[in-house]
């Protein structure tokens, strides 16, 4: 079977997160990295491959974005994956979550993949939504927060954050699968992994070569323009409780909880 | 000449700074350094190739070695490098055995031959093989069966020394071990220098910003903000002079000597005075038992005097130029 990643590359972290006024969409300038998400989903394909229960003969990193996204993906090579596609035209620039997902779909349609992997979110636009987008337009079925896969007969066992507790979900193959932080603890590259990296198989698609729809991706035919920005309003100023007589001060604290019903 | 890391340098750089961040944050760094815990990570270390990168080039051995240096890990891998830097073909894990009576200058051992006392020799707890430095410049690869360990009082708790009897088992190495070994075993040094002086200005900026007095923050006072200037200026001009040595080590031979021992001295340099001044600018605190500065200011003072101190590199320039 096939597992494809989808990667990408972000901001470091270190670096504030600002959307351009003029153009309405996020500033990506500077240094970057692989989305830290995007790391768990190829840890968890890894560990399928190794896990031996399923028959994994390649595991293939996907992204997309302009020549400097190829970053990401020499990262999930590094990690393991065991070749590449870089989806790069100016024609998807400031494309929106439609537009990215139709445009991931239709590469990864040409892969016919039996399983699709990606991070829950972006550590830039943090929408969460890209796999849900991607398997709608795959048909598959999808499950997003997956924090643990087991392999049951043909299909996945997964557990998935809920908003309180877990769903334990069974999904068939072929699927899409979004995972959280919490499934793994990803592997670092090797010094010879990284240093080899450049050496496995890149190939760079245009939009054209994947058979994009020109009409469905880019800025103007997003289907969301952000219009207005505000900064975020100030917080506000903390309470600060002096430390005169111990006891009093922790009555103070306990009542401070209490009346914002944070103690059980 | 181009400063800038290439992509895979800077991956190496990130993996480095992620593992280190992970495997030794500032508390775990206490416990094995001041409480005696055990470090388990060689295992690891290994997987991830950093005692071979002496194989890959010494550009990326200085960025690995700066982020050592800059998260205090108390790994035997710069005592490691160095073995492997003198003795390429070293199998398991190695230290080096370079100091006896003949002081420390490098090429001053009284040792005839792999029997005697060595040191101030860094990590020989757990290593497989010593590199033992005799009389004459030359070298010996000596297994641990023949040698006796004693701990030693070390100036840097992160970094454990002890005094190494040798009974006189081992094999002498060919080379000039003072030539590129000793040059790079020096940068690699140095590189970890830069690396203490990068978080200490760091920590410092960030607390100048923090703390306030007169309710402003401290470093809003020229006093303050000039001291953390000039520790970004040596900082900066130590990591320059760092990459300049590890480049010319591979790639401009000529060059490689003057690079080496300049980068040496002004790191070495660099890495205690910023600590020192870090010392100022965090005012009481940054005396206290509790506070890391303490760590940061020995390991500077230790790596100072590692390999050759500042005046000796000065002086192996003058004597080669005037």
């Amino acid at each position: 079977m096939k597992i494809c990643v989808l990667v990408k590359s972000v901001p470091e972290a270190g670096v504030t997160k600002r959307i351009n006024p003029s153009t309405g969409r996020l500033e990506r300038g500077g240094e970057t990295r692989d989305n830290p998400f995007d790391t768990h989903a190829i840890e968890a394909a890894m560990q399928l491959k190794e896990g031996g229960e399923l028959q994994v003969d390649e595991i293939v990193a996907v992204t997309m974005g302009p020549e400097a996204a190829a970053k990401a993906l020499r990262k999930a090579v590094s990690l393991g994956a065991d070749r590449s596609i870089h989806l790069s035209d100016e024609a998807l620039a400031g494309s929106d979550v439609n537009g990215t997902g139709y445009a991931l779909a239709r590469v990864l349609a040409t892969e016919s993949p039996d399983l699709v992997l990606l991070g829950q979110q972006s550590d830039d636009g943090e929408c969460y939504t890209i796999g849900a987008v991607v398997a709608d337009h795959l048909q598959m079925p999808s499950l997003t927060q997956v924090i643990k896969i087991d392999v049951e007969g043909g299909a996945l066992r997964c557990e998935r954050q809920a908003e309180y507790g877990y769903d334990t979900v069974s999904i068939p193959l072929p699927a899409v699968i979004s995972v959280g932080d919490a499934i793994n603890e990803p592997r670092y590259p090797s010094l010879k992994a990284i240093m080899g990296a450049k050496k496995k198989p890149l190939e760079t698609k245009s939009a054209a070569d994947a058979g994009i729809e020109a009409d469905r991706v880019g800025y103007d035919h997003a289907r969301a323009h952000c219009a207005e920005f505000a900064e975020p309003p100030a917080k506000a100023a903390g309470q600060i409780i002096e430390d005169e007589d111990t006891s009093e001060t922790v009555e103070k604290i306990v009542a401070w909880l209490d009346e914002r019903k944070l103690l059980a | 000449m181009n400063f800038e890391l290439t992509e895979d340098q800077r991956e190496i750089k990130r993996t480095a700074r992620d593992w280190l961040a992970a495997r030794y944050p500032i508390a775990r760094v206490r416990e094995i350094a001041l409480d005696g815990a055990a470090d388990d990570t060689w295992d690891e270390v290994v997987e991830l190739g950093w005692p071979e990168i002496t194989d890959f080039g010494m550009v990326e051995l200085a960025v690995v070695a700066e982020e050592l240096g800059a998260s205090l890990a108390p790994t035997p891998l710069a005592s490691h490098w160095a073995a492997r830097l003198l003795h390429p073909e070293l199998e398991g894990r190695g230290t080096v055995a370079m100091w006896d009576e003949g002081g420390t200058d490098p090429a001053a051992s009284t040792m005839d031959g792999p029997a005697g006392t060595k040191i101030a020799v860094p990590a020989a707890e757990g290593a497989d093989v010593f590199i033992v430095t005799a009389s004459g410049g030359r070298h010996f690869a000596v297994p641990s069966s023949a040698a006796t360990v004693e701990p030693a009082r070390a100036l840097d708790p992160t970094r454990p020394l002890s005094t190494v009897t040798f009974d006189g088992a081992g094999e002498e190495l060919s080379g000039d071990h003072f030539g590129r070994a000793w040059h790079a075993i020096a940068v690699a040094a140095a590189a970890e220098s830069v690396g203490v002086a990068a978080r200490v200005t760091a920590m410092s900026v960030q607390y100048a910003k923090e703390r306030k007095q007169f309710d402003r923050p401290i470093g809003s006072y020229q006093a303050v903000s000039h001291a953390c200037a000039q520790m970004f200026l040596e900082t900066e001009g130590a990591r320059n002079v760092v990459l300049w040595a590890a480049w010319a080590l591979d790639h401009d031979p000529d060059a490689a000597f003057m690079a080496a021992n300049s980068a040496k001295a002004y790191a070495s340099d660099a890495a205690v005075n910023v600590c020192r001044s870090a010392l100022q600018v965090h005012g009481g605190i940054g005396f206290t038992w509790e506070h890391d500065l303490h760590l940061f200011l020995k390991r500077a003072e230790a790596n100072a005097r590692a390999f050759g101190d500042s005046t000796w590199h000065r002086e192996q320039v003058a004597a080669a130029h005037l």
